[in-house]
């Protein structure tokens, strides 16, 4: 539709592209990189109550209050009708009416008109020009162009008045825009061929999404510029049209930022140093776990340090917030005080999707927090059911993530997923953390652990630990893990007892051993002792007993040297 | 054709144009032959040129031109076109005057 053309997308050609005229429409002039073009056609279709109407008058009520004038030419609704409709976002058109700086033209179109020949637009154009020269007017809206153009009863005469019409705009240097029914397929075939011609063509459409209605708008095609394709989500406010950019992609997502405190020391430690600045973790437990203390400890250390926080409850309400975390000893209202805390608590069910987003957006234009906290994702299934749930928190995840803003959510578990389910909700996939926070029936009494599932970006635990939560806030308590896995509670002072038990008689044990040792080895020397003097002993017996053996043998060789001796020497007769 | 009811207030013709751009001259033709026609049973025949006098035009809800507006202390009608259908305006008329 772009002219088969890829829109200009880099610095250089948005500076050598066409001058724009911003619509002052909140989000409006970012997804058109500045506004619609200065001096052209821009087309507007949609439905019945897309918002067509509002979308023209508040172009020229923003471009009014800017100093720019304008004209409004209301071909389909009276123009009590089109004051009272701006009266309801709070815009006090008769103010600009009687500073010059709007007209409204009500071009109530004849029904009976009776047609005799041929006929142009250009009465109208005169009185345009001429009321427009008289007010300095630049901007104008033709609003519900097709009532008028039904007059001529013949699409091809039509056509060519609306070229006459673009022809005669762009001569003036006028900046207009067109809005036309496209309700029907008759009606979006029979002007089809505006799309050619607006330099600019936006749809507006409304669809209803399980229970609600959401509205979408889209820039079709922008002639020069680059401008954002993606369907936007917009909303008919309190203050007029809104409009929240939807995918993050545009704006390019921040990298996770450094790491912050979790205003829990031990947490800090099991996430690996605290939440990295611009994640999106998900407190996920059931009923009564602490995750909304959990979330109000990081709520009141960033505020200590001087950091701000949105804290955005579906829950309850401020008061009763504040009342609740106090009891576990986390006072919020220093930081409520300090305004560097602020609760926006808020029935879920109050507003769409939409309205919620742009609120939130319109808080964060407002108040800047470095830290966002939504109590609680579940409860953004009373938005309209799972679909409008899971686009809520998607939406809410980008937001926060384009803007490098920490997004905190507690999640109350029903009980009833499987363990592997973290969220219930289908996002676990899309958060950068999990903390589930779980208890534990034990021996009659309850026991809480908390475990770090995933941590995006940083080394963590994958300790359970016990925690809790006491009167100055969560204490999560040292690792223990004995022998029979990891133990909490009473079970665990038990098991805690018999092990010391344990130590205890083996210390005694090791002690008796020692001894016995000591005495045998003490015994055993004794023992060596007295052997080695028997050894000595009869070594010196058996020496004796030598000796004598020798005396012996020497003794009877003497006496037998003798007695030799004594036959050699005459004894005849005796031998 | 009636004949007009004396004493009755007659239909009053604003006929409005754009400077002298081909319709309007043909329109402003076409209320010539009208105005021949039906002469004295018209209490006033007026031409606005709504780039002379474009404040009226506004007053008037003017969009297209030429545009004729046939008016009675109760009626009016709006014609849009160069009138080339006479027919159709000699016929507003003249339902016209038969209300009177």
């Amino acid at each position: 539709m772009n002219e088969g053309k890829p829109p200009p997308s880099g610095a250089a050609d948005e500076a050598r592209a066409i001058a724009k005229v911003p619509t002052g429409i909140e989000g409006v002039d970012q997804i058109l990189h500045g506004g619609l073009p200065e001096g052209r056609l821009t087309l507007v279709v949609g439905g019945p109550g897309t918002g067509k109407t509002v979308f023209g008058l508040e172009f020229l009520y923003r471009g009014a209050l800017a100093g720019q004038p304008g004209m409004f030419i209301s071909f389909e609704e009276r123009g009590e009708a089109v004051r009272e409709n701006a009266a309801t976002f709070g815009w006090d058109l008769a103010a600009e009416e009687q500073a010059g700086r709007f007209y409204l033209l009500e071009a109530h179109v004849d029904p009976e008109t009776v047609v005799s020949g041929s006929f142009s637009l250009k009465a109208l154009l005169a009185l345009v020009e001429a009321q427009a020269k008289a007010m300095g007017a630049r901007r104008v809206v033709f609003d519900a162009i097709d009532v008028l153009l039904r007059l001529f009863e013949d699409p091809k005469r039509e056509r060519r008045e609306l070229y006459v019409l673009n022809d005669w705009l762009a001569e003036r240097g006028m900046s207009v825009v067109l809005t036309a029914k496209t309700g029907t397929d008759a009606e979006a075939l029979r002007y089809a061929f505006l799309d050619y011609m607006a330099n600019t063509v936006i749809t507006l459409d409304q669809r209803v999404d399980g229970q609600r209605s959401t509205r979408r708008l889209r820039v079709v095609k922008y002639r020069g510029s680059g401008f954002s394709r993606n369907e936007h989500p917009y909303i008919i406010g309190e203050t007029g049209l809104a409009l929240l950019p939807v995918s993050g992609v545009e704006l390019g997502y921040q990298a996770l930022g450094p790491m912050v405190p979790s205003g829990i020391e031990e947490l800090d430690a099991m996430l690996g140093g605290g939440y990295r600045r611009g994640s999106a973790v998900l407190i996920s437990g059931t009923s009564g776990t602490g995750k909304t203390i959990l979330v109000a400890s990081f709520a009141r250390a960033a505020a200590s340090r001087g950091e701000k926080v949105l804290y955005i409850d579906f829950e309850e309400s401020e008061a009763m917030l504040v009342g609740s975390v106090a009891s576990a000893g986390v006072d919020l209202r220093p930081a409520l005080e300090a305004g560097l805390l602020r609760v926006q608590a808020t029935a879920a069910e109050s507003v769409g999707v939409e309205e919620h987003l742009i609120n939130a957006h319109r808080l964060f234009d407002a108040f800047a927090p470095d830290h966002v906290i939504l109590d609680a994702a579940s409860s953004s299934d009373r938005l309209g059911g799972a679909q409008a749930a899971y686009a809520y928190l998607v939406r809410l995840i980008n937001l926060c993530r384009n803007y490098g803003r920490t997004l905190l959510m507690p999640n109350q578990l029903s009980g009833m997923e499987s363990s592997e389910a973290v969220s219930g909700l289908g996002i676990s996939s899309l958060v950068d953390g999990v903390v589930f926070l779980r208890q534990h029936e034990n021996n009659g009494e309850i026991t809480r652990t908390l475990l770090v599932l995933k941590a995006r970006g940083a080394a963590h635990s994958n300790q359970a630990r016990e925690f809790r939560i006491t009167g100055s806030g969560i204490a999560i308590l040292p690792p223990y893990i004995g022998e029979a896995g990891i133990v909490t509670g009473i079970a665990r002072q038990q098991q805690e007892a018999r092990e010391a038990a344990e130590d205890r008689r083996l210390v005694r044990q090791i002690a008796a051993k020692e001894a016995e040792i000591a005495h045998l080895d003490a015994s055993l020397s004794a023992q060596a002792a007295v052997m080695h003097a028997s050894i000595e002993q009869m070594r010196a017996e058996l020496e004796a007993l030598r000796i004598e053996q020798e005396e012996r043998t020497r003794g009877r060789q003497v006496r037998l040297g003798i007695r030799l001796t004594e036959r050699a020497g005459g004894k005849t007769g005796d031998v | 054709m009636t004949e007009p009811v004396a004493g009755e207030p007659m239909p009053q013709l604003q006929l409005f144009v754009v400077g002298d751009e081909p319709n309007s001259r043909r329109a402003r033709a076409n209320l010539g032959k009208i105005t021949a026609q039906f002469g004295h049973h018209l209490d006033r025949v007026e031409v606005v040129d709504v780039l002379k006098e474009y404040k009226r035009a506004l007053d008037s809800n003017i969009l297209v031109a030429p545009l004729l507006i046939i008016s009675t202390a109760t009626t009016r009608v709006t014609v849009a076109g160069d009138l080339t259908d006479l027919e159709k305006v000699v016929g507003i008329l003249n339902s016209l005057m038969e209300r009177q």
